[in-house]
C-alpha cells in the first residue's frame, strides 16, 4: 500500500509535469444517438450526445442507473456501434468499422475493467493476463504477465484462480489484464462498485498511477461521487443526455 | 487466441462441470460402443460366411478344370465339363493377360500310393497293409491366401519343401488316425511309373517319406494330400518318363490338372469366367451364390448401421444439448473475452474444441468397449458352436480402419453437433453478454 501510494505520488508529479511517455486516445462524439428495442417499443439510451475528451485525459462519468453510462462506455469501447452521429477514438471511426475491425480495435486500443472483474474462473491470475496477451499474438506473454502482476503487487498470487482472490486482488488482476496489450484508452465500468472502501482506494490509486505513468486516457463510470471527484474532468448523464 | 489457449479453455470448461461432461461423454461412448460392436460382429460374421462359401479362399477365386466347357458354362456356378482339354503354359499366359485377373495359380495333381505308419520292422504284414491309392495335389503354397484352403490344424508345408505334406480329413478316415495324432507323423508315398517288361505292364515307384505338418480342408483339387507344386512336378516328370499305366495310373494328359484364377474384384468375376469359358475351359466359382449372400449381408449391414447411427445421433443431441447449456452459462465469459478483443472465431474454436474433446474421449472409450463386446460375443458364440460340435468362428480381429473410422467419426459427429451452439456463442453480442453478468 505504501509502495503504491508513493508510486502514485510520483506518477502525479510526472503527470502534472507533462512528462508522460505518450498520449492516449482522444475521444469525439457528435450528435450520438443510441436506442434499444424492447418488444415493439424503443428505449432511448443516449440522445444527441456531444463529448470531447482530450488524449491522456482522466474523466469520470456519473449518473443514476439507466442514465446510459454503460451504453456510452460500450459505444466508446467498440462493443456496439452508435445508431446515429459520429464517434471517433484516436484515428478510429467506430461507426464505420466492421465487426472484425472492432475486435482488433478492442484488442489493441482498449483496456476494459468491469465492476464484476470479468476474470475467467477457469484460469489462474497469470493465465487470465496471458490469454489477453495471446489475443494480440504476443510472443512475450509470460514475461509480460509476470511484469504486470509485479506491477499490481500480486506476483505471489499468480497461480491463484479468481475464486481464491479477494475482490480487490481480482480487480488488480483485471487492471493488469487490461494493460497487457498497452492500450491507449482504459474504460472502467464501476471499478470500485464491488469493493470495500480500502480496496476501492487501492484500486483507484493503481488506476491513476497507470494513467499517469502510461499516459493513457482513463474513463471511469461510477455512481460514487468521491471516486468521480478524483478525475480531472467530470460528466454527468441523465436519461441519455450528457450534462457538463 | 492460440489453439493451445482454446484447448485449455475447452478442457477446463469440461472439468468445471464434471457431471455433465461425464454424462455427455457417456452418451458418445455408448453410441460408439454400439456402432463398433455391431460393425465388428457384422464384418467378422460376413467375412466368415463368404469364407465358408468359398472354402477359405477369396470370394473372387475361380477354379478351372482341364476340361472343355459346355455351352451353358457361363450361366452357372457349377462345373459344366464336356470332355478333357489340356491346360498348358499358353493357357496360363492367356489368363494372366486379362486386366480383370489378379493372379493365376496352376495346380498339378498326381496319382500316388500312400502308406501310413508303422514302417520298417514294425510294418504291418503285406496282406494287412492299409496302403491306399489317392491323389497328391500340388500348388504354389506362397499363394495359400488365394487358394480355397482352410487350415484345420497345424500349417501348410513350406513352399518348395519335398519332405512335408498336409493331409485332408479323407486321410484321417482311411488311416484310422485322429486329427491330433496324425500331426507330426510320417507317411510314405509311392509315385508310380509304368513300364513294359517281358511279363507285360509293370509298375515301379519313386518313394518319398514326408512329415504331416497340417490338416486342411481344400477345394483346390480332389486328393488327400496337399504338397508344394515342386513335389507334384517331380512326380509328374517321373510318371511321364514311363509308359501309360492304363486305368490305374494313366499318363497325365495335361501339364496342369487345373488352375485357380483370382479375379481382381467381385465385379470382375463374371468377366473372368467369360474369358475362361471363351478359352474353352470348364470352370466353377460361387459367383451367383456369393453375390446373393453379399446382397443379404449388405441389407444386414444397413440395418445395423442404422441402429448405430440412431445411437450416435442421440449422442450428438447430447453433445449439442450440453453445449447449449454451456453457452447459456458462459454468456458473461464470452462477453468478457469479446470485450478484451477475442474474435468470433476464437469463441467458435473454444466450443468446437470442447465438442471435439467430448467426441474424441467418448470415441476412444466407446471403440475399445465395442471391440471388447465383439470379442465377448465371439467367445460366447464359439463356446456355443463348440458345444454343438460345430467348427468355431474366428472373431475379434482388430480392424484398424474400423477403429480409426469410429474414433474419427465420433469426433467429427461431436464437432457437427457443436456447430450450432458454438455459432450461437460466437455471434453473441459482446454488450448483451456483458449485460448478462
Amino acid at each position: 500500500m505504501r509502495l503504491i501510494g508513493s508510486r502514485l505520488a510520483q506518477a502525479r508529479d510526472v503527470a502534472h509535469g507533462h512528462k508522460v511517455a505518450r498520449l492516449g486516445s482522444a475521444i469525439h462524439l457528435r450528435g450520438v444517438n443510441h436506442w434499444y428495442r424492447s418488444g415493439r417499443s424503443r428505449v432511448e439510451a443516449l440522445h444527441e450526445v456531444e463529448l470531447e475528451i482530450q488524449a491522456g485525459g482522466y474523466i469520470a462519468l456519473t449518473g443514476p442507473s439507466g442514465a446510459g453510462k454503460s451504453t456510452l462506455l460500450s459505444l466508446i469501447g467498440g462493443l456496439e456501434r452508435p445508431q446515429s452521429g459520429t464517434l471517433t477514438v484516436g484515428q478510429h471511426d467506430l461507426r464505420a468499422m466492421r465487426a472484425d475491425e472492432l475486435a482488433t480495435y478492442r484488442r489493441t486500443t482498449i483496456g476494459f475493467i468491469f465492476q464484476h472483474f470479468g476474470l475467467l474462473d477457469l484460469l489462474s491470475a497469470r493465465e487470465n493476463i496471458e490469454l489477453a496477451a495471446s489475443l494480440s499474438a504476443s510472443s512475450k506473454r509470460r514475461p509480460q504477465a509476470r511484469e504486470l502482476l509485479e506491477e499490481v503487487g500480486l506476483l505471489d498470487r499468480a497461480e491463484h484462480r479468481p475464486g481464491q482472490l479477494s475482490g480487490g486482488e481480482r480487480q488488480r488482476v483485471a487492471i493488469a489484464r487490461a494493460l497487457v496489450n498497452d492500450p491507449s484508452l482504459i474504460l472502467a465500468d464501476e471499478p470500485t462498485g464491488n469493493l470495500d472502501a480500502d480496496s476501492a482506494m487501492r484500486v483507484l490509486d493503481l488506476l491513476e498511477r497507470v494513467h499517469s505513468e502510461r499516459g493513457c486516457t482513463l474513463l471511469v463510470v461510477t455512481h460514487n461521487e468521491a471516486v468521480a471527484q478524483r478525475a480531472e474532468q467530470r460528466y454527468r448523464l441523465d436519461a441519455g443526455r450528457l450534462l457538463a | 487466441m492460440s489453439w493451445l489457449d482454446s484447448l485449455t479453455l475447452a478442457s477446463r470448461s469440461l472439468r468445471r462441470r464434471p457431471g455433465r461432461a461425464l454424462l455427455t461423454i457417456l452418451a458418445v461412448t455408448l453410441g460408439a460402443t454400439l456402432l463398433v460392436a455391431l460393425a465388428s460382429v457384422a464384418t467378422s460374421a460376413g467375412s466368415r460366411i463368404v469364407s465358408k462359401l468359398t472354402n477359405g479362399g477369396p470370394a473372387t477365386a475361380i477354379k478351372v478344370s482341364a476340361s472343355k466347357a459346355d455351352s451353358d458354362q457361363a450361366y452357372t456356378d457349377d462345373l459344366r465339363a464336356a470332355g478333357p482339354r489340356a491346360i498348358t503354359d499358353a493357357t496360363l499366359n492367356a489368363a494372366r493377360q486379362s486386366s480383370h485377373v489378379a493372379t493365376v495359380i496352376p495346380v498339378i495333381a498326381s496319382r500316388i500310393l500312400a502308406v501310413p505308419p508303422p514302417f520298417g520292422s514294425a510294418a504291418t504284414p503285406i496282406s494287412e497293409v492299409s496302403a491306399f491309392g489317392d491323389t497328391m495335389v500340388g500348388v504354389d503354397l506362397t499363394q495359400v491366401r488365394n487358394l480355397p484352403i482352410t487350415i484345420l490344424a497345424g500349417r501348410v508345408p513350406h513352399p518348395g519343401s519335398l519332405t512335408e505334406v498336409a493331409i485332408t480329413e479323407s486321410y484321417l478316415d482311411r488311416s484310422g488316425m485322429s486329427l491330433a495324432s496324425a500331426l507330426g507323423t510320417q507317411v510314405e508315398i509311392a509315385e508310380p511309373q509304368a513300364f513294359q517288361s517281358q511279363g507285360g505292364l509293370q509298375f515301379r515307384a519313386r518313394w518319398i517319406r514326408a512329415e504331416i505338418v497340417g490338416v486342411v480342408s481344400q477345394q483346390v483339387g480332389s486328393g488327400a494330400f496337399l504338397v508344394p507344386i515342386e513335389q507334384a512336378q517331380l512326380a509328374q516328370t517321373w510318371a511321364l518318363s514311363g509308359v501309360d499305366g492304363g486305368d490305374a495310373f494313366p499318363l497325365p494328359a495335361s501339364k496342369y490338372s487345373g488352375l485357380i484364377v483370382v479375379a481382381s474384384s467381385l465385379d470382375d468375376v463374371h468377366a473372368v469366367r467369360q474369358m475362361i469359358t471363351g478359352l474353352g475351359y470348364a470352370n466353377t466359382a460361387p459367383e451367383h451364390l456369393v453375390a446373393s449372400v453379399l446382397r443379404y449381408l449388405r441389407v444386414v449391414d444397413i440395418v445395423l448401421a442404422g441402429i448405430g447411427a440412431i445411437a450416435l445421433g442421440i449422442a450428438g443431441l447430447g453433445v449439442a444439448n450440453a453445449l447449449v447449456a454451456a453457452v447459456r452459462e458462459r454468456r458473461r465469459e464470452i462477453g468478457v473475452l469479446k470485450a478484451i478483443g477475442a474474435r468470433d472465431r476464437d469463441i467458435l474454436r473454444w466450443f468446437l474444441l470442447e465438442a471435439f474433446t467430448v467426441g474424441l474421449v467418448g470415441g476412444v472409450i466407446g471403440t475399445l468397449a465395442g471391440l471388447l463386446i465383439a470379442l465377448w460375443v465371439g467367445v460366447s458364440v464359439n463356446t456355443y458352436l463348440t458345444e454343438q460340435g460345430l467348427q468355431s468362428i474366428q472373431f475379434g480381429d482388430v480392424s484398424w480402419p474400423l477403429i480409426g473410422a469410429a474414433i474419427l467419426g465420433t469426433s467429427l459427429l461431436a464437432i457437427a453437433a457443436g456447430v450450432v451452439p458454438a455459432l450461437q456463442a460466437a455471434r453473441l453480442s459482446p454488450t448483451e453478454a456483458v449485460a448478462a453478468a
